[in-house]
């Protein structure tokens, strides 16, 4: 049984000038030590999948459902202040989005990692020392306890939000792009470090990226989504060996190859709006091999054990 | 270090600030002759009083006339009348920095005093209680309701705070002082129309704490009227804008109960510039003191300011606008220390 | 730029608030239009300042709208000019003119006072004699008022002219003369003695009372109806002329926002405050915005010297303490408004420059200036067509923003009697108000409207940067 469950996943937001669909179902597993990839282009929908993990809300969302099971547990159906007590940050953590603002500028970062652990009650000592601890499990020395954010590089910032989100021994770790705002060198270190602890730690994650390169270092399955649906689930090898959705094709002929001897090509097309979104395939106004069933609601077709698409070309190897 | 050094130049600008209005009161003092007049005022008191003295003395009025014409000299050089004004000036500039403010012709403290630095320490007290009374209570509003519209975007409540911003901006304190009276002191007999103690002043220090109190009531209602709706706004955006930082998602991850994430998360990060616009907002209401103490008759130095205008007390006016800069300063470097410890990211 | 100003101007208007905020700027500037091409342009020594010009109307009255409010009938003021004579014909050697109109009166009350005025005379040989006379709805006559024109002086040539300067005014109801006339009247109705001391002030009363034989003059009713008024002027040499004469039932109302404590009709001073206002608000505004925008791109983009130069001193004047330094150069330097406008400008324009200068520094490596830079373009163009245009949104914002604190801050300047005398504004006839007691005593018409329309105009302003507010800034409008 896996560790961690998404079913269905939807989340739309009201806006001036209509509803965002942000995310239209969503569904995949994540097992025990674990990382399972979620790939996709920048407004795809994924920082809203990761909070919606959570359960944290942007305050203009409109419509929320689907199912969350954490452990066997059903998580989704928790009323909120249980769910704020029992699971977040004790048995989900998550590295945000853009470690700049992550933390509180008028706090010390020793503070802001200890926090969590205070609210549970631990002694202030303790916590204290399991701050330290985790910063230099993530390579900082203890005494940055003291510092306050603005003191620190991106770099520095990064790994202790990353220590911050191990603080409480969570079972289930969401990365929202760690890399994305540093340096190429520095983005290799933080990689390192986030490799070193999944093993040491055993620690199951979801690893959000629009870099399928990057997830391809760390991932064991990986997720492709597109305008708010997961297009392709599989094994690491499966999705990059073999890619069966056209979209995953093209991000994948788009990502420049150290080896790779054809250059990268663009994807054409824009992705579309996610207010009135058509029935059928997101992606068939781009897609190359668009055919009439198309505009027709897409069934997730299983095309091996460990791969499934969402796209009506491998609709005869399942009817 | 450097903090000491961020701290040192502040007050050096302020500093400059005090010295630029001083420089600029002596100039325009200066070039219109009101200094020469002031001065020459002086020196015909003074020998009007060595005439009266000596007139007994002295039989022969051409000896008299003699001893006085070279006094006359004598007080000229002494108060460099004998030179065009500008090279008085730094010794003026100098006068004033050091709190010799001069004499009133006809203005008197409560005690009697015609010296202008008694006359206006005496009132500074009651416009610093008038102004703080105010501004605490404004900020206490400003900071409960603020905080609450920030909890409910999109309320009738919450949208309608920017008119009442809009409304309390336009909205002179002297204008709404005259509306409070005619309303509170006139039509209903409610409270008194202006002074800070009743005649004759209550007997024992609680009565009188009280009666103060009584008549404090009409003037800083008007203030806080007049300003909390800008507050509230202020407060509101400020709170608005932190709660949509990243860091404040990342507390809620964390499990941390709502209302600390409030405190911790968003006011204490905002807090730096809702100080600033509350000090500023102290700062600004002193200049408006002049208009409120004076519709109010509270007497304080703004209404000093008034009786001044009104009586054409040149040296009062200047040991004013003196006094008004100096605290007006003094206010703007607390506001730079608070900031300072408020703030990690300026303390380097 | 142009296409996408277009468009914030378009979403400026589709806001509440910018919607609200044009229309009434509208009406405001309408309004000013009309009172700069109907206002003579030294209105205010001219025709404000000078008590002569009011001297008819009555003082310290409300406007003639409350009489809506009760039953109670407030006598409204009323004047008759009368410049063509009604009737003439030879008399004697001269001519006898009359000049006739009636009135009918319908108020629960007495007039407030009653004058009478005779315009320019000329006369050739002996002066005209004049009288005025009233005959009542009772159908009984009064002679109220007899006056020999002033004789000739020595030496002084023909045609003498009289009263053309100043017209000769009477008071009816403090003229000792109208006193015996009208005692006189009294003796023939009462059928008794009356003494000049039992009418002394009450000639109002007696002349459109209702009396009786036996009546007391304590308490007379007033007599509705019909009165009929005739001026008859007798003069000895045909070629005599006058220019007329005035009369006037003063009221207890008056015009539609009442008069002030000498009588000065509050509406005309209310209006000429539109155009003063909004100039004083939007000159300070325009010149403190351009001054401070261009200090701020020239010291953001020049940098070096400049820049230390023009932080230092935007540094020290925008620490200043606006208003006591205000009050203290208008006492010193006289009250002008211009002076006002000055020194408003002169510690406006740094808060501006501060703001604009690290707005410029953060365009100035942007993709655009460092394009038009590469390709040669000079300073002054890239500040001009490259920086401005980007920060010009926001400057607009700043720019109407600063006309409220303009408008306010003048007013607080009137308030304080520092106002300019020479142009009246609301803050003044506020001011004036306030000195004079109008607050303690109830004159609600006197100190409301202006303080009304300072917070209206204010406002309009502060509503119309609000809607430009999450115009330019995307941050708030995500909020709103
Ligand atoms: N609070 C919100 N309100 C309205 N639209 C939103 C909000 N958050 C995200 N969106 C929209 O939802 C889509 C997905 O956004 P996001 O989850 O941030 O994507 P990603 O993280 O993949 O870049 C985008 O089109 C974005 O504009
Ligand atoms: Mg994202």
């Amino acid at each position: 049984m896996a560790l961690f469950e998404a079913r269905d996943i939807q989340i739309h937001y009201q806006t001036s000038k209509g509803i965002v669909h942000a995310l239209n179902g969503i569904s995949f597993d994540v097992d025990k030590g674990e990382a399972f990839g979620i790939v996709g282009e920048s407004g795809s929908g994924k920082t809203s999948l990761a909070l919606g993990l959570l359960r944290l809300l942007p305050r203009n969302v409109e419509h929320y459902a689907g199912s969350l099971g954490l452990g066997g547990e059903d998580i989704m159906n928790l009323p909120e202040n249980e769910f704020r007590m029992k699971i977040r940050w004790k048995k989900i953590s998550m590295v945000f989005q853009g470690a700049m603002n992550s933390l509180n500028p008028v706090m010390r970062v020793g503070n802001q990692i200890t926090e969590p652990l205070r609210e549970g009650k631990v002694p202030k000592k303790d916590a204290h020392d399991r701050a330290v601890r985790m910063l230099e499990l993530v390579g900082l020395s203890g005494d940055i306890f003291a510092r306050y954010p603005h003191e620190l590089s991106g770099g520095m910032k990064q790994r202790v939000v990353i220590a911050m989100a191990l603080v409480q021994d969570p079972q289930l770790i969401i990365l929202d792009e760690p890399t994305s705002a540093l340096d190429v060198s520095i983005q290799a270190q933080i990689m390192n470090l986030l490799k070193r602890l999944k093993w040491e730690k055993k620690l199951s994650m979801i690893f959000i990226t629009h870099d399928i390169a990057l997830a391809s270092d760390i991932c064991d399955r990986l997720g492709v989504i597109y305008a708010g649906e997961m297009v392709e689930t599989g094994s690491l090898e499966d999705v990059l060996q073999r890619p069966k959705h056209p979209y995953t094709q093209a991000l994948l002929a788009s990502t420049p190859r150290l080896h790779g001897e054809t250059k990268p090509s663009f994807i054409p097309g824009i992705p579309p709006s996610l207010i009135a979104m058509p029935d059928g395939c997101k992606f068939r106004e781009r897609c190359p091999y668009a055919f009439e069933p198309c505009d027709k609601t897409v069934p997730v077709f299983a095309t091996s054990k460990n791969q499934k698409v969402q796209c009506w070309l491998y609709g005869d190897i399942h009817g | 270090m450097t903090l000491v050094k961020t701290l040192a130049m502040r007050g050096l600008t302020l500093f400059g600030a005090l010295i630029a209005v001083l420089v600029l009161a002596v100039v325009v003092l200066g070039a219109t002759g009101f200094s020469d007049n002031l001065l020459n005022a002086i020196v015909s008191e003074e020998l009007r009083g060595l005439r009266q003295s000596l007139a007994q003395n002295f039989r022969d009025p051409v000896e008299l006339e003699n001893v006085i014409s070279l006094r006359r000299e004598e007080l000229r050089v002494f108060y460099g009348l004998d030179t065009p004004w500008y090279f008085r000036l730094p010794a003026m500039v100098l006068r004033v920095l050091t709190l010799d403010l001069g004499e009133a012709r006809t203005l008197r403290s409560f005690a009697g005093s015609n010296r202008v630095i008694d006359l206006v320490l005496e009132r500074l007290p009651n416009t610093i209680l008038l102004l703080t009374s105010a501004t605490v209570i404004t900020s206490i509003i400003g900071l409960y309701v603020g905080v609450k519209l920030a909890t409910q975007v999109g309320s009738k409540a919450e949208r309608g705070s920017s008119y009442l911003s809009a409304f309390s901006y336009a909205l002179p304190a002297w204008w709404m002082g005259v509306l409070m009276i005619i309303v509170f002191a006139f039509q209903f007999r409610l409270l008194p129309s202006g002074g800070m103690f009743s005649a004759p002043p209550p007997e024992g220090p609680l009565a009188r704490f009280l009666d103060v109190l009584w008549h404090a009531i009409l003037p800083v209602t008007t203030l806080v009227i007049v300003s909390v709706g800008s507050w509230i706004f202020t407060v509101r955006t400020m709170v608005l804008n932190t709660s949509q930082e990243d860091f404040v998602t990342v507390a809620r991850a964390k499990g941390i109960p709502e209302n600390k994430v409030m405190n911790r998360h968003i006011i204490r990060v905002a807090a730096p510039p809702i100080v600033t616009f509350l000090i500023l907002g102290f700062a600004g209401s002193l200049g408006g003191a002049i208009l409120t103490e004076t519709v109010f008759a509270w007497p304080g130095m703004g209404r000093l300011f008034y009786d001044a205008i009104l009586t054409g007390e040149e040296s009062v006016i200047i040991a004013l606008t003196f006094m008004f800069t100096l605290i007006y300063v003094i206010a703007r470097f607390i506001l730079e220390v608070l900031y300072v410890l408020l703030d990690p990211r300026v303390r380097y | 730029m142009s296409t996408s100003n277009r468009d914030l101007a378009k979403e400026f208007l589709s806001t509440g608030s910018g919607k609200l905020g044009t229309a009434l700027f509208i009406m405001l500037l309408a309004i000013s239009v009309f009172v700069i091409a109907t206002y003579p342009l030294d209105f205010g020594t001219r025709i404000w300042s000078n008590p002569k010009v009011w001297e008819d109307n009555p003082k310290a009255v409300p406007p003639i709208w409350i009489n809506a409010f009760d039953d109670f009938a407030r006598a409204e003021h009323r004047v008759f000019v009368l410049t063509e004579p009604s009737s003439a014909r030879v008399l004697g050697g001269g001519m006898e003119l009359i000049y006739s109109f009636g009135f009918d009166y319908t108020a629960d009350e007495f007039p407030s006072f009653l004058s009478f005025t005779i315009n320019e005379v000329r006369y050739f040989q002996d002066p005209p004699f004049v009288t005025l006379s009233m005959v009542r709805p009772d159908n009984t006559e009064v002679i109220i008022y007899r006056e020999l024109v002033t004789g000739p002086r020595q030496d002084e040539v023909l045609p003498i002219i009289r009263y053309k300067d100043s017209p000769k005014r009477v008071n009816l109801g403090g003229a000792s003369l109208v006193e015996t006339n009208v005692a006189r009247f009294l003796e023939d109705i009462l059928m008794r003695d009356v003494s000049t001391r039992e009418v002394e002030g009450k000639i109002e009363e007696i002349l459109l009372g209702s009396i009786a034989a036996g009546e007391q003059l304590e308490s007379l009713e007033v007599l509705k109806g019909e009165y009929l008024m005739r001026v008859r002027f007798v003069t000895f040499d045909q070629r005599d002329s006058t220019e007329g004469v005035k009369f006037v039932l003063g009221g207890s109302v008056f015009g539609l926002m009442g008069t002030d404590i000498i009588g000065r009709d509050l509406m005309v001073g209310l209006l000429y405050g539109f155009p003063v206002a909004l100039g004083i608000g939007i000159i300070t505004a325009v010149l403190t915005t351009t001054i401070g925008t261009i200090g701020g791109i020239v010291s953001g983009y020049v940098g070096g010297k400049t820049d230390t130069a023009l932080q230092r001193t935007s540094d020290i004047l925008s620490n200043i303490p606006l208003l006591p330094l205000l009050i203290f150069l208008i006492f010193i330097l006289g009250p002008r408004l211009w002076l006002v406008v000055v020194v408003l400008i002169i510690f406006g324009w740094p808060g501006l420059t501060i703001i604009v200068r690290s707005m410029v520094l953060q365009l100035r490596s942007g993709q655009s200036v460092e394009a038009a830079r590469a390709l040669g373009a000079s300073r002054s163009r890239i500040m001009s067509k490259h920086l401005f245009p980007q920060i010009a949104p926001f400057i607009f914002a700043q720019m109407v923003f600063t006309v409220p604190g303009a408008i306010l801050a003048e007013a607080g300047l009137s308030f304080l009697g520092l106002g300019d005398p020479s142009i009246p504004t609301w803050g003044q006839l506020l001011q004036s108000g306030f000195t004079s007691g109008a607050v303690y005593i109830g004159l609600w018409w006197w100190v409301l409207p202006p303080g009304l329309l300072i917070v209206l105009t204010a406002m309009i302003f502060v509503f119309l940067a609000l809607g430009v507010e999450p115009v330019i800034n995307p941050k708030l409008r995500r909020v709103a």
